[in-house]
């Protein structure tokens, strides 16, 4: 069979990957590893039950979790363990989702965490209860509290520590939840926030992990995951039915997690590290044009170069660039949006061989036609 | 995979791709060892044979070989997500003659955006608001006839069923709260109010009409006749009869509604499916399942059947008191079955013990006792390989045997 060049056909355009893994681009480059490894479940067909179970087994084991699932990306983990903690496994509840009523249902987030993704605690029928200290976290909760909330990549110390957080949950008696979607690599990170204490714990499977893109993990207390489990495909009537998981996503995310415990991050950082430089040394040589290259603390660990030019010589904004950038031909993505605080970021973790020079040329010459444009 | 890209590629020299054939490309598909090792193996799954059907709980359909170089491809080529979504969404719509189309994860998925669309109706505050329905229409109408185990989908976004049993009733019911008119094809029991009927009140109503024709397929055709039926939406499911990916459906219609689908749905941060995430693969893998379900003739896809059922009752035509019949299935989806039946009287079985003992067996084999085969024990030959065929017959004689 001659592969058709599918893409080209369809007049779908390839781009200069300049900003980052991000769902709407596609995720990340999956590991090889994990690509064969579908390719065995598409051929070998097991029962999904039986697959799930030893593929959460497997992970469990190699992340230090109590217990595993792969759901269908971080936001299907962070509704599903939602809906386990709000159910607690009664099956008239499961049934009746989202509609909560007579169910504990309030999930106490912090204030300084609220984010766009908090959207789909709400999904499966949550309320957000808002709190900015920890005597805040203790007189919210109450019978109804369903679950707490920790947003990894957002720490706020000032408001509560996570080793007070998760007391206070033991306390209470009250799940707690940490989304620590973006937080890999490096794998470190993983094992620290499993031995920190949460009840559950979400994972984006195809960004730092580079596995299935449709995949992600849910880790935990062994009776959340089994009931998160209870509310997902492919039970018929369940909740989350919709979020379907295939086996080819359910062993190439075990694959994906295991490589990225054996893989040498650091040789991978320091590549990357090389490409972002050469690109603001690159740049700077550029009269009025400064770069800074930044390393961030609690995402992911991908370096990346922040882009300053003088306003007085180049009438542009980072926006602008941003877009005309997007309009170009080859088209490149930057981050040079709210994510990046209105900064123009440069990051190599998606570039290939030989489009950094692009990258760098691209953003030049726009530089350069609004200086000229004045 | 080495092996038959090359005899492939050997015979599609010859012959025009479209005479290949089904069973031709089949043939070569045998279960390998990936360069990984042998997963299952490694972590103590089960094999068994899939003799039962397309579930989703036994990992839905075989992937047409043309799906798994598709998705092979997009699994090294990145583009924009959107933009391949538009493009495939395109050409879709072209195949079967909608105005519009989306890939989802699932008919489960198609379910629940096409309502969440209904529902809100490209108004952002609202989708926002799901599944909180205050202030936002959340009544779907539907027959009591179809109340089946996936309405549940209906109200995953916050929809309310009503139902109905007359024209009269869904006059009565209509109001300013009604989102939708689902209507579920086919039904064992029928409707209580025909599609065409149903499809021409809703218009007159004003209230977009939803489809799920989720399992009417093979063959492939279907679609496009679905379609031409004129309901606003239509769902189908991917991985079962189109041979599609496992997490992957179709959702097909009207341009607006398909358009406020796609703003409830992944990778829209915003929407209530953000869950139901749907890859670059699966987009392409979709397009190209629905494709080749379209060309390719459904008399190869019944040899390759009858072939595989021929080596089964090879196994146990000479078995006292057992009986074994190929038959196509009466309803709208044209399969063939392989109905096995013995006498109790010497083979000393019931159905379900039948049924433990396949199980209990390795490889285990899977066969259907369901509604849907009246009581009796069927099999399907849909997901099983070259070779498959004849371990099944022999674990099947094996357990008969026994209780002989």
């Amino acid at each position: 069979m001659v592969t058709p060049d599918y893409f080209s056909d369809l007049g779908v355009r390839p781009f200069i990957n300049a900003i980052g893994p991000y769902s709407s681009l596609g995720g990340a480059e999956m590991w090889p590893e994990v690509i064969e490894a579908m390719d065995y479940a598409i051929k070998n067909k097991a029962r999904m039950t039986d697959l799930h179970d030893a593929v959460g087994r497997r992970i469990a084991e190699l992340t230090g979790a109590e217990a595993a699932m792969v759901t269908a990306g971080a936001t299907c983990a962070i509704i599903l363990g939602t809906a386990a903690c709000i159910t607690m496994g009664d099956e008239e509840k499961m049934d009746r989702l989202p509609d909560t009523s007579g169910m504990p249902n309030e999930v106490i987030i912090l204030k300084s965490q609220r984010y766009l993704y908090d959207r789909s605690i709400r999904a499966p029928g949550a309320t957000l209860v808002e709190a900015e200290t920890a005597a805040d976290i203790r007189a919210a909760i109450n019978a109804n509290t369903a679950m707490l909330f920790y947003l990894l990549n957002r720490p706020d110390d000032t408001a509560v520590a996570i080793p007070e957080y998760v007391a206070i949950a033991k306390e209470h008696g009250v799940p707690i939840m940490c989304d620590a979607a973006t937080t890999v690599p490096p794998i470190a990170n993983l094992k620290s926030t499993v031995a920190a204490g949460f009840d559950l714990i979400c994972y984006s499977g195809g960004k730092g992990l580079r596995g299935p893109y449709s995949a992600g993990l849910l880790l935990g207390r062994p009776d959340l995951i089994q009931i998160a489990r209870r509310n997902g495909s492919p039970n018929h009537r369940a909740y989350g039915r919709s979020m379907k998981v295939a086996p080819e996503e359910y062993l190439g995310m075990m694959v994906a997690v295991e490589k990225s415990m054996t893989f040498d991050e650091d040789a991978e950082y320091e590549r990357q590290l090389a490409i972002v430089s050469a690109m603001g040394r690159n740049l700077s040589a550029m009269q009025g044009v400064d770069t800074v290259t930044r390393t961030p603390g609690v995402e992911a660990r991908e370096p990346y170069i922040e882009v300053h030019w003088d306003a007085e010589l180049y009438k542009t904004t980072p926006a602008e660039v941003k877009q005309a950038l997007r309009d170009g031909d080859p088209s490149i993505e930057i981050r040079a949006l709210f994510l990046s605080d209105g900064q123009v970021h440069l990051t190599a973790t998606m570039l290939k061989e030989g489009e950094a020079s692009i990258v760098t040329a691209g953003l030049k010459s726009i530089l350069l036609a609004s200086a000229y444009n004045q | 995979m080495t092996y038959r890209r090359t005899i492939l590629k050997g015979l599609a020299s010859i012959l025009p791709l479209g005479l290949l054939g089904d069973s031709a490309v089949c043939a070569k598909e045998t279960p390998g060892k990936a360069p990984g090792g042998d997963y299952y193996r490694e972590l103590g799954v089960k094999p068994f044979i899939n003799a039962a059907g397309a579930y989703s709980a036994l990992g839905g359909a075989r992937m047409r070989p043309q799906v798994v170089d598709a998705m092979r491809y997009a699994a090294t080529r990145k583009v924009k997500m959107r933009e391949l979504h538009d493009a495939v969404g395109k050409r879709i719509a072209e195949l079967v003659g909608s105005e519009a189309a989306m890939v989802t994860s699932g008919a489960t998925a198609a379910m629940v955006l096409g309502t969440a669309a209904c529902m809100t109706l490209g108004d952002e505050e609202k989708m926002r608001q799901l599944p909180d329905t205050t202030g936002i229409r959340n009544e779907i109408i539907i027959q009591k006839k179809h109340r089946y185990t996936y309405d549940r989908a209906l109200t995953v976004a916050g929809g309310r069923l009503i139902e109905v049993e007359s024209e009269e009733d869904v006059r009565s019911s209509v109001n300013a709260r009604t989102a939708m008119m689902f209507f579920l094809k086919p039904t064992h029991i029928g409707d209580n109010i025909p599609a065409d009927q149903y499809v021409t009140l809703a218009r007159e109503l004003g209230v977009p009409s939803f489809c799920d024709a989720a399992t009417t397929t093979p063959p492939g055709s279907n679609v496009v006749a679905g379609v031409s039926d004129g309901f606003d939406l239509i769902c189908y499911s991917g991985g079962k009869g189109l041979r599609g990916p496992y997490s992957a459906g179709l959702l097909l219609g009207r341009e607006h509604l398909v358009r406020y689908a796609r703003q409830n749905g992944a990778p829209n941060d915003i929407s209530i499916g953000r869950g139901m995430k749907v890859s670059s693969e699966e987009y392409l893998g979709m397009l190209v399942a629905l494709e080749t379900s379209l060309s390719v003739s459904e008399e190869a896809d019944f040899a390759y059947k009858r072939e595989r059922f021929s080596h089964i009752i090879e196994q146990i035509a000479d078995l006292p008191g057992v009986t074994a019949r190929v038959f196509v299935s009466g309803s709208e989806t044209n399969e063939l079955y392989l109905d096995i039946d013995w006498d109790t009287g010497i083979i000393k079985l019931d159905r379900q013990q039948f049924i433990d003992a396949l199980r209990a067996e390795t490889p285990a084999v899977e066969v259907r006792l369901l509604l849907f085969s009246g009581g009796r024990i069927h099999l399907s030959a849909t997901v099983m390989d070259d070779g498959q065929d004849v371990i099944a017959g022999q674990v099947i004689r094996k357990v008969l045997l026994e209780h002989s």
